[in-house]
């Protein structure tokens, strides 16, 4: 149980942080909704295919985590925090915290955006199931992996434009699974059976988040 | 020449162009290494 | 990796062209548009080769901060980027010669972006670096990540979407795309020569490397 204390003691400041100053979480909602506003406006109630629609969430959602997501460690770099962390947690603690951190604002963003994304763009949501448990493993692995590039680009310059750069190739896999993901959720047939995308997410939520605390510890550890 | 005989041609050129290359800089190497 | 081992495979090289070009017919749908299978796919492969090499050498610069690791690390992957640069040219000529568009972004070509975006990032971070330890602990578990991902893009993206690249020998289902015998035979001889070809490069870049870095002044 002191596993999940500290990487709870870890998510605990952060959701502190976040509740006084509400930085991160209030700009990735509004760029978020922002993106949503304008690519709805632009669309003008043109009839989209579901795979359009299902793409468009996702690039926008993406974009937000970007900028939003890439703040986890350099907010800490910033402050001088850094030192701090690595002196009274446990790498990994860190990581998960983290990573529970990333997850539950990219939720909190998706659980507001997505009605909107049905709404805007008059989606026909089918398989609400489908989409809301494979859009919690998609960012599941967002967050993980976002976690570590985080404490990656934390520690070198350019982080800004770095962490897209990094972050981009990286995600493509949980990307193009997602897209076709939440495609299938609002098209007619029912999504459980057909194709291995639910088992793919799940799988790289898994190697990511495992995977990543392992290769956590060496990124953020000083020599 | 036919078609074919004029790529063959000058992929094999390319080819033993880029081994004479090597060979140059393997020399080199093997200079630079000794000092 | 002697003269006489140079000179030797030269010839078989030389011998592989004239068999790619001359010897071997022309393929069963794509005719003689098919022979760049003797040039894309080894330099292909040669590239997944160079990668896992700088998988190979980033594990060991975490485990041990091996400079010299850290070093074959980056000459493996800069040649990785540059055949799969070389790859992705040669499926581009191929793609106008068989329908058409040097770029439709079919799902192969799409993946074979992002593996260059993927490598390009590699240098980006190395560049953005200035510290040295740090550099090399990063780069390394970048590269690790980058390799986790390959596997993806390579094997389950055409499996999954339609794609119009025409299936490897691997994939076929019972009989082989490249029937002939004669195919098959130069097939693995390219692929072998382009492999010895690239341990010839890899070994001058990273005697060259190692120059440079001493210049610099680090250990190696």
């Amino acid at each position: 149980m002191d596993f999940i204390s500290g990487a709870w003691a870890v998510m605990k400041k952060d959701i502190l942080e976040e509740y006084r100053a509400r930085y991160a979480f209030n700009t990735t909602l509004l760029f978020c909704v922002t993106c949503l506003v304008m690519v709805s406006y632009s669309l003008g109630g043109a009839v989209t295919d579901p795979m359009l629609q299902s793409a468009m969430l996702w690039v926008i959602l993406f974009f937000s985590a970007m900028t939003g997501l890439s703040r986890a460690f350099i907010k800490e770099e910033d402050k001088g925090t850094m030192n701090t962390l690595r002196l009274c947690c446990r790498a990994d603690h860190v990581f998960y915290g983290k990573t529970a951190m990333n997850f539950l604002m990219m939720s909190s963003v998706i659980v507001i955006v997505a009605p909107l994304f049905i709404i805007l763009l008059n989606v026909n949501m089918r398989h609400v199931g489908y989409f809301a448990l494979t859009t919690a493993l998609a960012t599941v692995g967002l967050s993980a992996v976002s976690a570590l590039l985080s404490a990656i680009v934390a520690q070198a310059r350019a982080r800004g434009m770095l962490f897209p750069v990094l972050a981009f190739p990286a995600l493509m896999p949980v990307f193009l699974t997602a897209v076709r993901a939440t495609g299938m959720s609002l098209a007619e047939a029912a999504p459980w059976t057909g194709g291995g995308e639910l088992v793919f997410l799940a799988a790289y939520a898994v190697a990511a988040t495992v995977g990543g605390g392992f290769l956590f510890e060496y990124v953020f550890s000083e020599q | 020449m036919s078609e074919w005989q004029t790529v063959l041609v000058c992929s094999m050129t390319t080819l033993a162009g880029i081994f004479v290359y090597i060979v140059y800089l393997d020399l080199k190497l093997k200079k630079a290494e000794k000092k | 990796m002697g003269m006489l081992f140079l000179a030797a495979l030269f010839g078989f090289m030389t011998w592989t062209l004239y068999g790619a070009l001359v010897v071997t017919p022309p393929a069963h749908v794509l005719g003689e548009t098919a022979r760049i299978i003797y040039f894309h796919v080894p330099v292909a492969w040669v590239a997944v080769l160079a990668f896992t090499m700088s998988l190979w050498n980033s594990v060991v610069v975490l485990r041990r901060h091996s400079y010299e690791a850290d070093m074959k690390a980056e000459v493996s992957a800069r040649m990785g980027l540059w055949f799969c640069v070389l790859a992705t040219i040669s499926g581009a000529f191929f793609a106008k010669s068989a329908w058409n568009m040097y770029w439709n972004w079919d799902p192969r070509q799409v993946s074979i972006t992002v593996l260059l975006l993927v490598y390009m990032a590699y240098f980006g971070l190395r560049s953005a670096t200035p510290d040295f330890d740090r550099r090399i602990r990063l780069a390394a578990v970048y590269a690790i990540l980058a390799f986790a991902v390959m596997p993806f893009l390579v094997f389950v993206i055409p499996r999954v979407y339609m794609s119009l690249h025409p299936d490897t020998i691997i994939n076929a289902d019972g009989q082989g795309k490249l029937l002939d015998d004669k195919m098959r035979l130069v097939f693995w001889c390219a692929a072998a020569g382009y492999s010895f070809l690239y341990l010839k490069l890899y070994n001058l870049s990273v005697r060259v490397e190692r120059i440079a870095r001493r210049k610099e002044g680090w250990d190696v």
